[in-house]
């Protein structure tokens, strides 16, 4: 074969990874800012059924697939505000809030979806090549040659890493998930701050759930997010608690699984079992190395994540 | 606006009310969701509550189910006192299903049933141990988050099983299916009671439970892991070796959900395979905290769930609902449980 | 604590009582049905669930029931269990995972009848059912063989186990036979059911210039991949006709229906006998689902040539010489692979690109 075959081969598969790692990007940006503040949410799993479970519904009931993403989007920050008040208002365990989130988010879309499995939908999102990016030799025809909600995810990991670090929003931000005492002694309402990034985290793995059901596969069935959401959460410590990582991460995590069927596709030897095993094997294996780099440069979880915040203790 | 004020004190009565008050809550919320659907809640409930507890069977069943939930919420108690989130017990199940399968499958038949049986629950106890303890010597010494290491551990465990499925552990007998050679009596544990499936697995679980709570309230190991638990720079302070008693009180979990893996498929199913019911490993999480790590509610909210998850799957038969509805009312019951223990420590205040 | 204890159980008891309800008396066959997946899950469950509206449409002396993602592995038991007390005379498991937990307590209760499919524990009071997928599966391939013209084949599959091989391998003996050059490629996902990996799967083979995608797993997301691309694909389970009209070549389906109700009336007649029936094409149990729009008459009446010789026992799908994909002559010249050769197929034929772990 041509190496210009096999660089079309490659083009296309990466172009697919993109695809196939923005339904993982959306829930680990916002699961980056919900730890941010301090809040772990392992609810993402569930969000993320809601979000593509309302996606797909409103797609289907008014044909506009923009309509439903939104709508996913609200559902899966909806979702989130149960582990809000749980965590934030009641200070309740947040690692048991999160699972019984995710259970919640299997066990009412399940409940709920058995009238809307075995439907398709007739609108989708198209894709759009973005003039001048896309004639840029390779990088063009697999970054900028996708949809809308793709391109919005790439400008979405750019604000995001900018409000963070660059702005006052995400000085205080950051504040509270580090130290919420001394962040109200600052004037920063602590409470509000983590209600409204563990809605962002919510609004995100609803996206990614969203995106899921109308861009990607595109119907609904029960647990089709078969495991995502636990991916996304892993892939946050992998980005280091920063959107622009997280980007990295989620085309990698598609990647490897592109990776892992073509070499399947032209007949390898090793057994599959262990090729579906790569791509958590290798997230284990770079989480462990991060975090031993992430020592050494002290950079680590912000302090008080899971800590629940009163104001009236001292 | 409304605030929450700190209790001096916790009365015993609070301990028992606040919990039962959730739980009604959320059935009350359950029965609301199964009502949008058009579904009489009162018959659900009631269907679920004698699929579970109505006749000896539906009893033993519960308590086949409550089994596995026991052992591993058991030592996810231990470390949880700690601060440590093992939510590893599914991979650590898995693993130690896959070590005491390998003397069951291995090891010739002749030799006598009590050695086998000593055998494969040793390789349950380190198959379990060894996945927690990875996880565990990461923590201590790199500061790995290990909600993250475990949970992905879980994965890697799963496929490791589906590897030797499908491949060398596969009974060549089994025309190509991923079955490993059905077990030979002598690795099967014996039924305690005639014509259930309860078997030796369940005093291993009750005695595991009466010794976790001994670990915890008296020994000086015990006494280590509470001071962590309440505050781990305290304990570095008071000269307590805080990684040693992590990576010890993880072995113990682990080791207990790798039990709970080898009591599963040598009490149970005989054989191994990919689906050897791995998802107690998460349902225990829950019951950890329903039974606010005691381990002598443990019991008792084992046994809650395990009805749960046995008695669920048959109301399907008698109201032909989703299983989801299951999944549905636990969650909410656990939502309000968890909300609702802020209530234990602080009063509900108005102040304008 | 037992203060606790008592309260938790006494609230129970108020609430809902005890006991089980006793069960109207009626004369009706009570027939239960288990399935691993949802009812309605377009796929494998869906097609079971037809064979049953089919079973209860057409013989009026039969009740049923169902119930659907039933776990395999330790909680089956109990289900079939509580379905025996609530009087079912009938049980079908339809999944694979049940076997054993039919056979256990297929042996406490001799008078129920248990029927498991694509297993091979038999008993007295418990058989086995399969269909002959693979007539079918060579069907398609002729299809798939006739209508690529890339020469490359796409096959997503589940689980490297005899069933899938044996549809992978009909289905190249179809494909080359019509046309040698293909070549029938394999990505195992290692789950009955996980839409993402199906479409990612079915989007590699399409940037490896693939034409045709075929699946041998539940969802269809492989069918609505091979659409976004203007590909086609053969489709797995029931017929998806009118859902893609353009994009499925045909598909591969069960009729499960014609085995229940065969089974019900053989029960209802007390001439029922625990066997391994494995039906094909001339049972009416496995079929060809309607073909696509964009396939040509000629390519129509071929198959249905070929079918009727099926049918009529003139064609032999797996008769030699057959080589496997790595060259050795597996069945000799005029010589059939036997039925336990075919349950137990553990290689791939010629023209096939993968592999099968540990043979």
């Amino acid at each position: 074969m041509s190496a210009s075959h096999h660089t079309t081969i490659i083009i296309l598969l990466l172009s697919n990874a993109i695809k196939a790692g923005t339904i993982l990007l959306f829930p680990t940006i916002g699961e980056i800012f919900a730890e941010r503040v301090g809040i772990l949410n392992l609810g993402v799993e569930g969000m993320m059924l809601i979000g593509a479970f309302f996606g797909f519904i409103v797609t289907r009931l008014t044909n506009n697939p923009y309509l439903g993403f939104i709508a996913g989007v609200l559902a899966g920050g909806i979702a989130s505000l149960i582990h809000a008040f749980i965590s934030i208002t009641l200070r309740g365990n947040q690692i048991v809030s999160g699972l019984a989130l995710t259970i919640f988010g299997a066990g009412f879309t399940t409940f709920y979806g058995q009238r809307w499995i075995n439907m398709n939908l007739s609108a989708s999102f198209e894709n759009l090549k973005l003039p001048v990016l896309s004639n840029i030799p390779v990088v063009g025809s697999i970054l900028f040659n996708q949809d809308i909600i793709v391109y919005f995810s790439y400008i979405l990991a750019f604000v995001m890493w900018f409000i963070l670090y660059k702005t006052m929003i995400g000085i205080n931000l950051r504040a509270v998930g580090e130290n919420a005492k001394a962040a109200n002694a600052m004037g920063i309402n602590v409470y509000r701050v983590r209600y409204i990034w563990t809605f962002f985290g919510g609004l995100m793995a609803g996206a990614g759930g969203a995106y899921l059901t109308i861009g990607y596969a595109p119907f609904w069935l029960d647990g089709i997010t078969a495991g995502r959401g636990w991916i996304a959460i892993a892939l946050v410590i992998f980005a280091m608690w920063d959107p622009l990582k997280a980007v990295v991460g989620a085309y990698l995590f598609g990647s490897i699984n592109a990776l892992q069927f073509q070499l399947q596709a032209t007949g390898t030897t090793i057994p599959s079992a262990i090729l579906n095993m790569l791509p958590y094997l290798v997230t284990f294996i770079a989480i462990v190395l991060t975090s031993i780099i992430v020592k050494a440069k002290h950079i680590r979880p912000p302090k008080e994540l899971g800590i629940p915040y009163s104001r009236e203790e001292k | 606006m409304i605030y929450f004020e700190k209790r001096e004190n916790i009365s015993a009565k609070l301990k028992i009310v606040i919990p039962i008050v959730s739980l009604l809550i959320g059935i009350l919320f359950g029965a609301l969701a199964i009502v949008v659907v058009g579904i009489n809640p009162y018959a659900v409930y009631k269907s679920l509550f004698v699929n579970a507890f109505g006749s000896w069977y539906a009893f033993s069943e519960t308590l086949v189910a409550a089994t596995p939930l026991m052992l591993i919420t058991a030592g996810l108690i231990l470390v949880f006192k700690m601060g440590i989130w093992n939510i590893g017990a599914y991979g650590q199940y898995i693993m130690g299903a896959i070590l005491s399968s390998y003397f069951a499958i291995f090891m010739p038949p002749e030799i006598s049933k009590p050695l086998m049986l000593i055998l494969m629950f040793a390789g349950g106890a380190i198959g379990g141990a060894i996945w927690a303890v990875i996880p565990a010597i990461f923590k201590v010494f790199w500061e790995v988050n290990e909600v993250i290491t475990t949970l992905l551990l879980n994965y890697i465990a799963l496929y490791v099983l589906k590897f030797l499925m499908y491949g060398p552990w596969k009974n060549p007998k089994s025309f190509g299916f991923p079955l490993s050679k059905p077990f030979p009596s002598s690795a099967q544990l014996p039924v305690l009671f005639e014509h259930t499936r309860i078997n030796l697995g369940l005093a291993f679980a009750l005695i595991s439970i009466i010794a976790v709570w001994f670990i915890i309230k008296k020994t000086n190991f015990g006494y280590e892991v509470r001071v962590i638990g309440n505050n781990p720079t305290t304990a570095k302070y008071a000269g307590i070796s805080v990684g040693k008693n992590i990576i010890i009180a993880m072995a113990i979990s682990g080791a207990l959900a790798g039990i709970a893996g080898m009591v599963q498929v040598s009490g149970i199913i005989h054989f191994l395979q990919v689906k050897i019911n791995a998802n107690y490993g998460y349902t225990s999480i829950i019951v950890a905290w329903i039974s606010y790590l005691n381990p002598a509610l443990c019991l008792l909210s084992s046994v809650l769930f395990g009805g749960l998850e046995s008695g669920g799957y048959s109301i399907q038969i008698s109201m032909r609902v989703s299983y989801g509805i299951v999944g549905l009312i636990e969650s909410i019951a656990l939502f309000s449980i968890v909300g609702a223990q802020i209530f234990l420590n602080y009063k509900l205040r108005w102040k304008k | 604590m037992k203060k606790f204890a008592s309260l938790i159980l006494v609230v129970f008891i108020v609430m809902f009582g005890i006991g089980y309800t006793s069960q109207a008396k009626n004369s009706k066959i009570k027939v239960a049905f288990l399935y691993v997946g949802p009812h309605n899950d377009g796929g494998w469950s869906q097609a079971h669930d037809e064979g049953r509206i089919y079973l209860q449409k057409h013989l009026p002396y039969v009740e049923t029931a169902y119930s659907e993602s039933v776990p395999e592995g330790a909680p089956c038991e109990k289900i079939i269990r509580d379905y025996i007390h609530k009087g079912y005379k009938v049980i079908f498991g339809t999944s694979f995972g049940f076997m054993d937990s039919m056979y256990n307590v297929a042996k406490d209760y001799p008078n129920v009848i248990f029927e498991h499919c694509s297993g091979y524990k038999t008993r007295k009071n418990m058989g086995t059912y399969f269909g002959r997928m693979y007539q079918a599966d060579y069907l398609s391939g002729l299809v798939a063989g006739m209508m690529t013209k890339t020469n490359y084949i796409g096959f997503v599959a589940p689980f490297p186990i005899p069933e899938v091989i044996r549809e992978i391998d009909s289905f190249t003996i179809g494909a080359r036979e019509v046309n040698p050059k293909v070549e029938v490629h394999v990505i195992w996902t290692n789950s009955w059911f996980n839409p993402v990996k199906e479409r990612s799967a079915a989007e590699t083979f399409i940037a490896n210039k693939a034409d045709i995608i075929a699946s041998g797993c539940d969802s269809p997301a492989s069918i609505e991949g091979a659409k976004k691309a203007h590909i086609f694909a053969i489709g797995y389970d029931r017929d998806n006709y009118a859902k893609f009209p353009n994009t499925l070549l045909t598909s591969r389906i069960w009729h499960w229906g014609v085995f229940y109700t065969k089974t019900l009336k053989e029960i209802h007649n007390g001439t029922w006998k625990a066997t391994q029936y494995w039906g094909g094409l001339k049972d009416g149990i496995v079929g060809l689902g309607k073909f696509g729009n964009k396939v040509p008459k000629k390519v129509r009446n071929y198959v249905l040539k070929r079918e009727k010789e099926i049918i009529d026992g003139k064609l032999k799908i797996f008769e030699g010489p057959i080589y496997d994909n790595k060259g050795k002559l597996m069945v000799k010249k005029a010589q059939e692979l036997s039925d336990k050769d075919k349950l137990s197929l553990q290689w791939f034929v010629k023209g096939v690109v993968g592999n099968i772990p540990n043979k």
